[in-house]
């Protein structure tokens, strides 16, 4: 995903350079300016439907993925638990296995914080905030075993960068033979 | 029947105003130096090229934060206030009263920051000014707050200026925004671009720093009463209803220079149309609702308001890529314009607040904002559109308002160079921003992985580039105000 926007955003700023710089390179030659209205506003009638049409199909597709939907899907869960605090995590079950969707439960003790789950790679895969006197539920299934790091990600004070911990997700065999994790969906909540 | 206003008896800024608009735009020039210096220190520290210990670098994040909402308000009410008051009296006096304000407002917040410790973001997101982890008192935070709350009060009462002086010269807030006309009643006046830009940026400035201020009151109440509390969630969404709206506030305020300026470098009229006046329509209510989708990872919220803030965050680019900017470009295409330091900053404002709501609308997406949100992608969509669109707005409007009538421009010399290097440096420091974010580098961290230190250090490269070019521009509009001021008693 932070591909597809990096590259999204690079094509179409690329391309709104691109006109500028043309505007200006052209800017010294004097055309009358019904003629260049005339065709402005047709290609602002084109753009105006453009960005319509590229908006319902964007919107269509990518709200039927969104995080709040899914916390509500039904079926088993491996339940998580996370309170925040100034500043560190409470995190009670960091052994997950892949496949399983896990269900974080997360909340704050004190101030506002961002719960975000980080891959082996660094690469932010989910996240939520958690807020005082609210319980914020994040479902996310993991695909690849290893360590994810849990970085702050609303700012909340000081030690705001050394509110990191880690989970650890283990493929569905190996947490049963060595006894961690939790592969039979404990809750189905 | 409609018709189209002309001057209504005014003629520009009185005395007053002028002397506070050149007064208040060196203030901005000032601290715009200032907290670029501050920024190019954090960059600087996440690189790895300097230490600075954590504490000061919040307080660093925190004055930069602060002052440069602070100095977009005070630009923006300045430049829009120059122009709307060609179309209607309005007292000067207070923007005498606002400047004070402003002052004594930022002596207190300096002082809250480097003296009592406050480092709890320009955000204030309660309940974080009162539970600090012991790093600053309720005392600090307590004078932060009320530094800014008078700051808001300065900025709230030129904006009820700038209203009465609408309502009393065309009838109403409503027409002003010229819906009469688009409405097609009988004999409506069709007002000025900047008449409708003035009226939405006053509409939705004082609205926003109502609720700001609720919001400040009921957390400088919490400070002084800490058993006395109130929802942290609704707190959310009332500071980014009033964060969201006056940031942005600020350029909607300061693009009547663009509606002002460019026609008269082109030689061309840009005229108020239906489409215009309905465009204008949706953004005063759009601005006011989208804040939202900087609580799209609250998931307490409920799910139709985030869907809403999705769809209302795209539909809100409309006005600004399809009208404004797209209106500016036609303006300017093939029209002979004339190249100087004030045509061509105000045309790479155009650019930079257009190109500024790509990446904005991006992370206004819900599935994108979960991987993106508060990662350095939201520091470069805003730096984006500020840095490259409002700023270079009030330093085109600097330059604009201090040339040398009668002998030509004086800046049209250094243009060739000066504004595109700015640009371009530019244009690589919210790059390292945006590439930062879409490698997950978290926002506000004063101390950054190795990993991630290739993009600090080389915004701290471009940062600097930009803040050289950004004096250059401060010091030549400084060298040339007393002479302006001069020919103006």
């Amino acid at each position: 995903m932070q591909e597809l926007a990096w590259y999204v955003t690079l094509v179409v700023v690329a391309v709104i350079i691109v006109i500028f710089l043309r505007v200006v390179a052209l800017s010294r030659t004097v055309v009358e300016h019904d003629t260049v209205q005339g065709t402005a506003s047709r290609l602002r009638v084109g753009l105006f439907w453009g960005l319509i049409i590229l908006g319902v199909i964007v919107a269509a597709f990518s709200l039927r993925g969104i995080p709040q939907l899914a916390a509500r899907a039904g079926g088993d869960v491996q339940v998580v638990n996370v309170d925040s605090m100034q500043w560190s995590w409470d995190i009670d079950e960091p052994e997950l296995v892949t496949g399983v969707p896990v269900e974080f439960r997360v909340s704050s003790s004190d101030v506002n914080h961002g719960f975000g789950i980080y891959d082996p790679e660094l690469r932010i895969v989910a996240q939520v905030q958690a807020m005082p006197g609210y319980v914020n539920v994040l479902r996310h299934t993991f695909d690849e075993p290893g360590e994810y790091q849990i970085m702050c990600l609303e700012y909340c004070g000081v030690n705001h960068h050394n509110m990191v911990d880690s989970i650890f997700v283990d493929l569905p065999g190996d947490a049963a033979a060595d006894g961690t994790g939790d592969d039979t969906g404990a809750d189905a909540s | 029947m409609s018709t189209q206003t002309t001057n209504a008896g005014a003629h520009g800024p009185d005395p007053v105003a002028r002397r506070m608009i050149a007064a208040n735009l060196a203030v901005v020039g000032l601290v715009l130096l200032l907290m670029m210096l501050f920024g190019i220190l954090m960059r600087m520290a996440q690189g790895g090229w300097l230490t600075i210990n954590d504490d000061l670098f919040y307080q660093f994040l925190t004055i930069h934060g602060t002052g440069m909402v602070g100095l977009a308000a005070l630009g923006g009410v300045s430049v829009m206030w120059n122009f709307a008051s060609h179309y209607m009296q309005v007292n000067g006096k207070v923007l005498v009263a606002n400047f004070f304000l402003f002052l004594i407002g930022v002596v207190l917040i300096l002082a809250a920051i480097f003296w009592g410790g406050y480092g709890g973001a320009w955000t204030f997101l309660y309940p974080l000014p009162a539970i600090s982890g012991g790093i600053w008192s309720a005392g600090a935070a307590f004078w932060y707050l009320l530094g800014l709350l008078l700051v808001g009060v300065g900025i709230l009462l030129v904006c009820l200026e700038l209203g009465r002086g609408i309502i009393t010269t065309f009838g109403g807030l409503a027409s002003g925004l010229g819906w009469p006309y688009l409405f097609g009643m009988k004999n409506a006046v069709v007002p000025p671009k900047v008449i409708v830009a003035t009226s939405m940026s006053v509409i939705v400035t004082t609205l926003a720093i109502i609720g700001g201020a609720v919001v400040i009151v009921l957390s400088l109440v919490n400070l002084m009463v800490p058993s006395f509390a109130f929802d942290p969630l609704w707190a959310k969404n009332i500071i980014y209803f009033f964060g969201h709206t006056i940031i942005n506030a600020t350029i909607y305020m300061t693009v009547t220079a663009v509606y002002s300026i460019l026609p008269e470098y082109t030689n061309r009229p840009w005229q108020t149309s239906k489409i215009f006046v309905a465009s204008w329509m949706g953004s005063t209510i759009m601005v006011l609702v989208i804040f939202p989708h900087h609580l799209l990872m609250d998931f307490a919220m409920p799910t139709w308001a985030m869907v809403m803030a999705q769809i209302l965050s795209y539909t809100n680019s409309f006005p600004v890529m399809i009208v404004t900017g797209f209106g500016a470009v036609a303006l300017v295409h093939r029209s002979g314009i004339r190249w100087d330091m004030a045509s061509g900053l105000l045309f790479l404002s155009v650019f930079g607040w257009m190109a500024g709501v790509v990446p904005a609308v991006i992370d206004a997406t819900i599935v994108v904002n979960s991987v993106m949100h508060n990662t350095l992608w939201v520091p470069g969509h805003f730096h984006f559109y500020l840095l490259l669109g409002m700023i270079p707005m009030v330093l085109g409007f600097m330059f604009h308002s201090t040339r040398d009538r009668g002998e030509g421009t004086v800046g049209h010399v250094s243009v060739k160079w000066m504004v595109p290097v700015y640009a371009v440096a530019g244009l690589g420091f919210v790059t390292m921003f945006l590439l930062g974010g879409a490698n997950s580098v978290p926002r506000r961290w004063a101390v950054h992985l190795a990993e991630w230190m290739v993009y600090d250090q080389w915004a701290a490269v471009f940062a600097i580039i930009v803040t050289l070019m950004a004096t250059l521009f401060v010091l030549r509009y400084l060298a040339r105000l007393p002479r302006y001021l001069a020919a103006t008693d």
